[in-house]
């Protein structure tokens, strides 16, 4: 996230507007596309689902 | 797991800043520890209001880190402060110089969030006055 510059609240941003859900079965874990970050940009979110927790991996 | 202290490095904008108060449930295996949503967020909040309340200037990547820190887009945060959607735009990229009263204004905004977190909120769903004297 850092790296990224992208904030928690860029994350949850990021997430709420997703358009698509992609699962990655090789890691399992699910790629979240087309959310913005809280200043409109671009943020996608891979995140693990681990019982009612949902983890974020990495952001890009 | 056991709760533990762990200091964590903030970045915030150009500056970093050490923390070690925040309890943590750390994997006593491996060390491993993950932070939930809130507790990033209290992390940000407190590592950004550390550096606007003791660093005499500050730029335009630490206020916008203040800004994602509330929670707040740029118009949000210049309604906030009384200023223009511009000069918040201009000051976030380093085009005109941070005046110390708008750095401690925005360290007030993240005491008063820190103290009540739906205050921000509350603000922004107000009715905007038509005139001064009502």
């Amino acid at each position: 996230m850092e790296e990224r510059g992208a904030q928690a609240r860029d994350v949850q941003a990021a997430l709420m507007s997703a358009a698509s859900v992609e699962w990655r079965p090789d890691n399992e874990t699910w790629k979240v596309s087309g959310g913005n970050d809280l200043d409109g940009e671009p943020l996608q979110v891979v995140v693990a689902v681990e019982g009612a927790v949902v983890r974020v991996v990495t952001v890009f | 797991m056991a709760r533990k202290s762990v200091n964590q490095t903030v970045a915030v904008g150009d500056r970093k800043v050490q923390d070690g108060s925040a309890m943590i449930d750390v994997c006593s295996k491996c060390g491993e520890y993950e932070l939930s949503q809130k507790q990033l967020e209290v992390l940000e909040r407190r590592a950004v209001a550390v550096v606007l309340n003791d660093a005499q200037h500050v730029g335009g990547s630490v206020l916008r880190f203040a800004r994602k820190a509330l929670g707040l887009k740029q118009s949000e945060l210049a309604r906030a402060l009384d200023i223009d959607e511009a000069t918040v735009s201009r000051f976030e990229n380093g085009k005109s110089q941070i005046s110390r009263e708008t750095q401690l204004a925005v360290a007030h905004l993240l005491a008063l969030s820190e103290q009540d977190p739906g205050a921000l909120r509350r603000l922004f769903e107000a009715p905007v006055p038509l005139s001064a004297n009502g």
